[in-house]
Parts: structure tokens; C-alpha cells; sequence
């Protein structure tokens, strides 16, 4: 087929308008969206790891809230174990009874260490030091055995059992231990 | 033959250009790839809304968030504190070093002609928390030295069944300048220092191995 000139006009017409309406259209319409698609997109990205951060640490404080309770009841038990008023005032005759009961008459029962106990708020450590001059070696090591027994906060560090020299069957008992008590 | 004539040649002819006009082919067809173009576009355009929305949703949602993490976060300060000092309480009391079992070893393993003179023991806070026994004594008999070795080896042993890296050695043993009545008979005595130890607790865990420094030849 054979174009004539109005017919060559017409297609390079129509090839210049179809140029014009393709430059706009990307132009003008697809950069543009293509444009707010990327940077949504990066702004989705920075968006992400803040709000898995957000999310990952209030899951991590439920979770905490639920061992929490047990936490509490454990503080609360041992903030009921130990007695109201200076350890001074209570310690010393609360040791002498339990000795007492088991034939032990004589003891004395000094601080030696008075500091804060690590980690534990509210809660001190102190340090005794603890004397019996004289006992049989058998009711005293069983009375120390019952007495790490039935008290928990107490732990003993120390201990040194000397020969009594007047009384053979006695020794000197000197026990280094650590009671926990409110502060 | 018959001879036909076409008279509508020119009607026909024009009818043809007509219908054959290149602008208007490449109308239809501008109007066919506009529509193609219009469909991309529309579909793209949905694809970025998707996208604007979800980050407008996420902004949304962090904004609603990041109050409630921040007070999470001072939440689990609080918790913590109490939590972690509810731990060390429990550890206090359950990680305690029980000196009943020990006493009542050493009266078991005393043979009949040993006096024990002294006993001293120490326990260390640390772990492993290293328990460090001291016997001083008077062994008596006609062997009294293999007596104090009977003792020290039956109180190793005891505390090896129950301790870990328990040792009994003596630190020493000495010929007793006196000698005594025993069932009526003198006999010699020797008197003798043991020192006992033994871990009351587990190792503590090795500590993390250093960052590895960047070798001079990397330099």
C-alpha cells in the first residue's frame, strides 16, 4: 500500500502524539506513584524492627507479670521470718532459748558484720559471733544442725571446737554466723 | 464473455480510504494502548495504596505502642528488681551450707584412742565455695600413728561420697612427747594436724572467651 502525503502527515502525527502521551503518562502519573511506593516502603522498613521492639518488650513485661506473684509471696515469706525491732534486740536472746532448750545454759552472741545484703533491697546480712564455753561436742552439734534446720536465713561461716581444759568432757565452742534481717 | 462494469469504483475507493485512514487506525490503536496503560496504572496504583497503607497502619500502631512500651519498659525495671531479688533470696536460703551432715562424719569416723584436741572449718561464699576443715588431735595405742592415718583416710572418704574434690592430708604428725595409760598399759601417742577440704558447691562457669584481635598480618 502506497501512502500519500496526507497519510504520511497523519501517522507522524499520530507517532507524536502517542510519544507526548507516553512521556506523560510516566511522567506524570507512574514516577510519581512509583515514587510514593518507595518510599512507603522505606519508611515501612525503618517502621518494622521499632515496632517489633515495642511489641517484643511488652510481651517480655506480661511475661514478667505473670512470675511475678510467685516473686512477691517469696519476699513477703522471708520478710515474715524475721522478727520486728533490732536484730540486737531479738537475736542474741532467741539463740539463747534455742540453746537453753537443749541443755546449753551459757551463750554469748556478739555482731561482728552489719552491711547490706547484695542484690537484696530492704535486706541486710549481719555477722555473729557466737560463744559457748561450754558444751559436749554430740548436743551441741546436733543442736547446730536442728538450729540450721528450722532457721533458714541463718547460714554458719565459721566454726572453731577447742579441748575444754577444765572440764574434759566439755569444749569451747565459737561459731561465726550470718542471720538476714530487714533493714 | 461478458464484460462487467463496476460504476461504484470511486464510491468504493473512497469507502476503502475511509476505512483504511491511518489516523484513525492509530487512534483506535492509541486508544488500545492508553487503555492498557490506564489498566498498569490503576493497578499500580493500588499496589502503592497498599503499601502507604500498611506503613500509615504501622505508624499508627507504634504511635499507640511506643507509650505503652516505654511504661513496659519501667514496668520490667520494677519487676526485675523484685524478681531478680526474690532469686537471690531463694538462693540464700536453698544454696546454704548444712554442717550437720559434716559434724555428724567426723564423730563417726573417729576411732576409739584419737581425742580430738581442736576442729576449725570455714566455708567460702564464693563459689565453688571451697569448705576447708582443720583437725588437731592425739592419737594413742601401740600404733598410734596408723590411728591417726585410719581417721584421715575413713574422713576422706566419708566426704568424697558426698563432697566434690575432697581431700584429707595431714599437715602433720608427730611423735607424742607423753605417753599414757590405756586399759591400764602405757602406750605411746602421736599427735597429729589434718587438714580437710572439699567443694560444697558447683564451679563457677567459665568465663567468656576473649574477642579475637585482628592478626598483624590482616593489618
Amino acid at each position: 500500500m502506497k501512502l500519500n502525503k496526507d497519510q504520511t502527515q497523519k501517522i507522524i502525527l499520530s507517532s507524536l502524539l502517542f510519544i507526548v502521551v507516553l512521556y506523560c503518562y510516566n511522567e506524570y502519573l507512574l514516577s510519581p506513584l512509583q515514587t510514593m511506593q518507595t518510599r512507603s516502603k522505606a519508611s515501612d522498613e525503618v517502621l518494622a524492627p521499632k515496632l517489633a521492639d515495642a511489641k517484643k518488650q511488652i510481651a517480655k513485661t506480661k511475661l514478667l507479670e505473670v512470675s511475678w506473684p510467685e516473686s512477691e509471696l517469696i519476699i513477703k515469706q522471708v520478710g515474715e521470718l524475721v522478727p520486728d525491732g533490732a536484730p540486737v534486740a531479738w537475736f542474741p536472746p532467741m539463740l539463747a532459748d534455742f540453746f537453753k532448750q537443749r541443755g546449753i545454759e551459757k551463750i554469748t552472741a556478739r555482731v561482728n558484720k552489719d552491711g547490706a545484703a547484695k542484690a537484696m533491697l530492704g535486706f541486710k546480712e549481719i555477722g555473729w559471733s557466737i560463744e559457748i564455753p561450754a558444751a559436749e561436742f554430740v548436743p551441741l552439734a546436733a543442736a547446730l544442725s536442728t538450729l540450721e534446720n528450722e532457721q533458714p536465713l541463718i547460714e554458719i561461716q565459721s566454726f572453731d571446737i577447742e579441748a575444754n581444759r577444765e572440764i574434759v568432757q566439755y569444749q569451747h565452742f565459737m561459731v561465726n554466723l550470718n542471720s538476714l534481717s530487714r533493714q | 464473455m461478458a464484460i462487467r462494469l463496476n460504476l461504484y469504483y470511486e464510491v468504493q475507493k473512497t469507502k476503502k480510504q475511509q476505512q483504511y485512514d491511518p489516523l484513525k487506525l492509530a487512534m483506535i490503536g492509541l486508544g488500545v494502548i492508553i487503555l492498557c496503560l490506564a489498566g498498569y496504572y490503576f493497578m499500580q496504583l493500588g499496589e502503592a495504596t497498599g503499601v502507604r497503607d500498611a506503613y500509615r497502619n504501622h505508624r499508627a500502631e507504634l504511635a499507640k505502642l511506643t507509650p505503652l512500651a516505654k511504661a513496659a519498659k519501667e514496668r520490667e525495671d520494677a519487676l526485675s528488681k523484685n524478681v531478680e531479688m526474690a532469686k537471690q533470696l531463694s538462693r540464700r536460703v536453698e544454696d546454704r551450707f548444712y554442717w550437720g551432715p559434716v559434724l555428724e562424719q567426723l564423730i563417726s569416723t573417729i576411732p576409739p584412742h584419737v581425742q580430738l584436741l581442736k576442729c576449725s572449718a570455714t566455708i567460702a561464699t564464693a563459689l565453688p565455695r571451697r569448705c576447708d576443715i582443720t583437725l588437731e588431735g592425739i592419737a594413742a595405742g601401740d600404733e598410734p600413728r596408723i590411728a591417726a592415718e585410719e581417721l584421715r583416710t575413713s574422713f576422706a572418704d566419708l566426704l568424697g561420697q558426698k563432697y566434690k574434690k575432697a581431700v584429707a592430708n595431714f599437715k602433720s604428725l608427730d611423735d607424742g612427747s607423753e605417753s599414757i595409760l590405756l586399759n591400764g598399759k602405757p602406750a605411746r601417742t602421736a599427735v597429729f594436724v589434718i587438714v580437710a577440704s572439699f567443694n560444697a558447691g558447683e564451679e563457677p562457669p567459665p568465663p567468656p572467651p576473649p574477642p579475637k584481635q585482628p592478626s598483624a598480618a590482616s593489618k
